[in-house]
């Protein structure tokens, strides 16, 4: 049996008969071009744009260059932002490891009842920090509920690094269950189903079919997880604190080297532009990323 | 397995609402069972019960001596409802569904991964099934770079190379194209005969029953109201449904000494012992002995069929039998001619030849004088 020639999908034909799923829309064409905008729009258009740019901008001019070298490298920098990518990826971890099955879960549950988990997980993304770093003080406190049951067996959490990745996850987890649970609705199940059908059970089709046809959603909200855990300040600094070396993530070193304690505010600028560079490289790693796995 | 003859056997019914699905249905092993009834007829619910995906109010499902769906008046204790992963019954339908995110040889290897094979094996073996349909050469591309025709020719490789027990086959060309469904058609028929499954195909289209199908159900409001092998039950249908499917005429009637009464008046037919045979084109030589006319009695219930060429038009009354008056529904093309369709319950088709066809006494709404030759109106008992 051969394939007839209008079986073939070969290069897009000029006319009619577009090649079947490669849409236009994948490879980000237009049918036509787009109709114009009110020309006025232009103006607060620009001005959002500069909202967010300027003050970004506005850092680097400041920055001392021939100390800059010195001032990532100093012994209080190194150990803050090494706390930060250490405490960043055990929340990313602890986002993944809960807020996976959880989002799977939630994909999979009544309209209505996925209505009220959609809008309790959004809680901490809504919430000010400060809130919630409260809350994880009331509930892990040495007199909170949960908190004088661990001092019964001597584990004391806030004011530690396990506090530090407690608050960056409250924070952060919305961002990935938000985000992964989306992905799986608009995957639905159809393909779990035709995996069943040709035996493969549970753990196969969670492995081999569910996750990958996810995969750039869960990648996005696990590097917006991370992202968001670096640059948790407010639950941290009511729950964890700003001791160096154990609590004192680099937006806290910001924090205390702005205000003119233990390292200078040159070293704060510094820090600043450093995580800014690698929030930009993470974003870039992540559009590449994706663009090369759309199908 | 003691008993090899048993395929697939189902006895169930479906209360869902108002509609109840009441099937008993078998297939011996190796044989393909078409299902055809119209939209809502409970086709798709009768696979869904067999895939396990729904969980009938009572019955059996039963796949040569295994049972994979029982649900009894015996209590639950007794219930059985083996998951769709652990019984070994494909699915394939009008989506193609390949795995995006995998190419076309590891979507064929999916199953044979999943059974335990290792993946050198696995490609191998998927390798040589792109071969067998057709598709040499592009193993290594993912389904979005693949020609919907194509596509499917996967979504068969991947359902047969998993060794289902029974395949389902749910519209499985309804979604192509007028070019790519008669290859496809073609190339599944090869396929299933050819690796021997048991299967079930359910289809709105006559032609993919008699390709693929040995035997044929009818499905209608839940029930079958036919079942037989394809070449009996479409050459003789015995419902409005499959008359329509088949494009023949259908009516149903009472049998006296002067002819069968109908809705359009008494017709005759010529011999009634000749008539349970259909004349020239090919005789069903397995129509049951149960259904000839001789064994008709006076004054039971029956059908007539005769096919839309048996029928002539005429724009004033005829002489001859079997005339009637009828109102024109529509006209529309016929392979070498003019089909017209006769408003009335049921429909009448007549086909004419173009020059037949011609002036405009034969429009929509008119009223036109049918014949039907004596010779060609066939009796059965009603079903």
């Amino acid at each position: 049996m051969t394939t007839g020639p209008d079986e073939q999908a070969g290069p897009p034909t000029p006319v009619g008969r577009a090649p079947v799923a490669v849409s236009a829309r994948s490879r980000g064409e237009r049918v036509a071009a787009p109709r114009p905008l009110p020309v006025l729009l232009v103006v607060p258009a620009v001005l959002g744009l500069a909202a967010v740019l300027l003050p970004l901008a506005a850092l680097f001019p400041r920055v001392d260059w021939a100390t800059f070298p010195a001032a990532i490298t100093s012994p209080a920098a190194l150990a803050a932002l090494s706390l930060s990518l250490r405490t960043g990826l055990a929340a990313m971890v602890c986002c993944l490891v809960l807020g996976v099955p959880l989002a799977l879960y939630m994909s999979r549950a009544t309209a209505r009842l996925a209505e009220v988990l959609r809008i309790v997980v959004t809680l901490p993304l809504v919430l000010p920090p400060l809130v919630g770093g409260m809350a994880l003080l009331y509930l892990f406190g040495v007199n909170g509920q949960l908190g004088a049951f661990l001092t019964m067996f001597g584990i004391t959490i806030p004011f530690s690094t396990v506090a530090v990745v407690m608050a960056q996850t409250f924070v952060a987890m919305p961002f990935l269950v938000i985000s992964l649970e989306g992905a799986l609705r608009t995957a639905g199940n159809r393909y779990e189903f035709v995996a069943a059908t040709l035996g493969a059970g549970r753990w196969t089709v969670l492995r081999r079919i569910t996750l990958p046809l996810v995969m750039p959603g869960l990648i996005a909200g696990t590097v917006l997880a991370f992202a968001r855990a670096v640059g948790e300040f407010g639950a941290t600094a009511l729950f964890a604190g700003n001791q160096p070396g154990v609590t004192q993530t680099m937006p806290m070193a910001i924090y205390t080297a702005f205000n003119g304690a233990g390292v200078t505010r040159d070293s704060a600028l510094a820090l600043a532009v450093l995580l800014i560079v690698v929030s930009l490289v993470i974003l870039l790693a992540l559009r590449d990323w994706r663009r090369r796995e759309a199908w | 397995m003691t008993s090899p003859a048993v395929g697939v056997a189902a006895a169930v019914r479906v209360q869902r609402g108002h509609f109840t699905l009441d099937v008993e249905l078998d297939v011996p092993a190796g044989e393909v069972l078409a299902v055809v009834g119209p939209n809502a007829s409970g086709k798709s619910t009768f696979l869904h019960v067999l895939a396990g995906l729904v969980r009938p109010s009572v019955g059996t499902v039963r796949v040569g001596e295994r049972v994979l769906t029982r649900r009894g008046p015996r209590g639950p204790q007794l219930d059985v409802m083996v998951a769709p992963e652990h019984r070994g019954i494909g699915l394939l339908g009008q989506d193609p569904l390949l795995f995006p995110h995998l190419s076309a040889t590891e979507n064929v290897a999916f199953g044979l991964r999943s059974a335990g094979m290792r993946a050198g094996p696995a490609r191998e073996r998927a390798r040589d099934w792109l071969t067998r349909v057709g598709l040499d050469g592009v193993g290594d591309r993912r389904p979005g770079a693949l020609s919907g025709g194509q596509q499917q020719r996967v979504a068969i490789a991947r359902a047969l190379a998993a060794e289902p027990a029974v395949l389902l086959l749910d519209e499985p060309l309804a979604a192509l194209d007028a070019t790519s469904a008669p290859q496809i058609r073609q190339l599944l028929a090869e396929q299933v005969r050819g690796t021997g499954t048991t299967a079930v195909v359910v289809s709105h289209d006559v032609l993919d029953a008699v390709v693929l199908a040995d035997h044929v159900a009818v499905l209608r409001d839940g029930e079958l109201v036919e079942r037989g092998r394809c070449v009996d039950v479409f050459s003789a249908p015995r419902t409005a449904f499959t008359a329509a499917l088949v494009g023949t005429n259908l009516l149903a009637g009472r049998r006296d000494g002067s002819g069968v009464h109908t809705s359009v008046g008494v017709l005759e037919a010529a011999d009634g012992r000749a008539a349970a045979d259909p004349p020239g084109g090919g005789p069903s030589p397995g129509a049951p002995a149960g259904r000839s006319a001789p064994d008709l009695p006076d004054g039971g219930a029956c059908v007539v069929r005769f096919r839309p060429s048996a029928v002539e038009l005429f724009a004033a009354r005829p002489d001859g039998p079997n005339a009637f008056e009828a109102t024109v529904r529509w006209l529309e093309p016929a392979t070498g001619g003019v089909r017209v369709r006769l408003a009335g319950a049921p429909e009448l088709l007549a086909d004419l030849e173009p020059a037949q066809a011609q002036g405009d006494w034969l429009r929509p709404g008119g009223r036109v004088w049918a014949r039907v030759d004596p010779a060609a109106v066939h009796l059965a008992p009603a079903p």
